[in-house]
């Protein structure tokens, strides 16, 4: 038997590299069954953004919020005045692998100011916006406008329009509340 | 080194130096078509480029019988119907050397395949796909208790497959129906749509392609002592194994 040595070069190119892509599912038609949804819903503006970092197998940033207005919030740190919520997106390097979450959510900066619809993760019970932009109800700049056009219920609750003042924002958000709220409590005592 | 994914060969003694082709996707623009066909295509990621061959898509059940952790036949079913239908058929009009099947539903799955599974995700999340650069071992988790009729897990399948194949979300208003990469699962089920078959056609195209570039990776290889042992049976030699040790890795 003839035997014959080789050296072999073998490429190791472990997964060095993954990017994650998340979907939204159809979000609700209309605030109430999107407050109905949520965990907690908060008027406030954004003082602080995290660099990136893992959760889990998603890269996030914490955005933090002074809240000028708790909406709903049926979690245990209610009242607080901040509050923290994760959002999806950016690019860390984790052991020499590069990890990469796609935005599902337009990235927010320090100053912006936003009605939110939050929920909480069933991993790890980090708060994250809704059906990304579609739950997240940002002040145009330079306006006392919110900007609903994300959302479908710019069709059902306000008839087309792209943007409504503040104050119609708020107003009807918290009367979709209190609409999903009784609604729950008539289901409860039947 | 968990993925072996290119060997390059060489032979001291025959010299011999062999590469394996892989495919290298030219980040592509070309489109033409009908106006709505072009506007609808999806973007690239420009990250998934190394795409190549047939592609094993292994349902997997965590847990065997409970619902949350694991697919019915008929959800199998829908989803391969959907990946099938959608995107092999597209890609096999262009003409490109990618293919999703065997489809497998197991309780553990082969390496290198495209795993469905179902994952704790939030409430609003229908489903997130991790992409790797080459389609091997990409992982998609659908909502654990995400329950759909057949025409939206058809639908769920071929967009999540979409994006290992590199393509974005579209959110173009005007796109709704018109590409299974729009960006909720909302549409009736179709087998084919033009803005799909452009964005195959001018990423995946052999012609957009260069399908037999030969590709070394510019990061590690492993280095191994190599013996191949001949046998003579009277009359020739003829090749009877080899073994294989590990010398050292080697960055460059």
């Amino acid at each position: 038997m003839a035997v014959a040595a080789l050296i072999a070069c073998v490429s190791a190119l472990a997964t060095t590299a993954q990017l994650t892509v998340v979907d939204y599912g159809p979000a609700p038609t209309s605030l109430a069954l999107l407050a109905n949804r949520s965990a907690a819903v908060i008027h406030g503006k954004v003082t602080r953004v995290s660099p990136p970092h893992l959760q889990g197998s998603l890269v996030v940033r914490d955005v933090v919020v002074d809240i000028a207005a708790h909406l709903k919030d049926s979690r245990s740190s209610a009242g607080n005045r901040e509050i923290v919520f994760s959002q999806l997106g950016g690019t860390v390097t984790v052991d020499g692998r590069e990890r990469t979450t796609a935005y599902a959510l337009d990235p927010f900066s320090v100053g912006d100011e936003a009605v939110l619809f939050l929920e909480a993760s069933p991993r790890d019970g980090h708060l994250e916006v809704m059906y990304g932009n579609a739950g997240a109800f940002r002040r145009a700049a330079g306006t006392d406008e919110i900007s609903v056009a994300a959302s479908p219920s710019a069709k059902t609750d306000f008839g087309g329009r792209q943007r409504v003042p503040l104050s119609e924002f708020i107003a009807r958000t918290q009367a979709a509340i209190a609409a999903a709220s009784s609604a729950q409590r008539r289901e409860g005592t039947q | 080194m968990k993925a072996v994914r290119l060997a390059i060969i060489v032979a001291a003694l025959a010299m011999l130096s062999v590469a394996a082709a892989r495919t290298v996707r030219a980040a592509s623009t070309v489109r033409q078509g009908p106006p709505d066909c072009t506007q609808c295509a999806p973007d690239v990621y420009n990250y998934a480029r190394y795409l190549i061959g047939s592609y094993t898509v292994c349902f997997l059940d965590t847990y065997p019988g409970n619902p949350e952790w694991s697919f019915t036949e008929g959800e199998v079913f829908a989803m391969a119907e959907g990946i099938n239908q959608y995107w092999n058929a597209q890609l096999d009009a262009a003409g490109a050397q990618i293919s999703f099947g065997p489809f497998i539903h197991e309780q553990i799955c082969p390496s290198g395949s495209i795993v469905i599974r179902r994952e704790s995700l939030s409430s609003s999340i229908e489903a997130q796909t991790h992409m790797t650069e080459d389609g091997n071992d990409a992982i998609i988790d659908i909502r654990s208790d995400l329950q759909l009729t057949g025409d939206f897990w058809k639908n769920l399948a071929a967009h999540e497959i979409g994006h290992v194949l590199d393509f974005k979300d579209v959110y173009d208003p005007q796109c709704e129906g018109k590409t299974i990469m729009w960006h909720v699962n909302s549409l009736p089920w179709a087998p084919a749509r033009c803005s799909d078959s452009l964005a195959v056609q001018a990423n995946y195209q052999p012609a957009n392609v260069d399908y037999f570039t030969y590709f070394t990776p510019p990061n590690c290889y492993d280095q191994y002592l190599v013996y191949y042992y001949s046998c003579w049976d009277g009359t020739g030699w003829y090749y009877c194994g080899s073994s294989w040790y590990y010398i050292t890795t080697w960055c460059g």
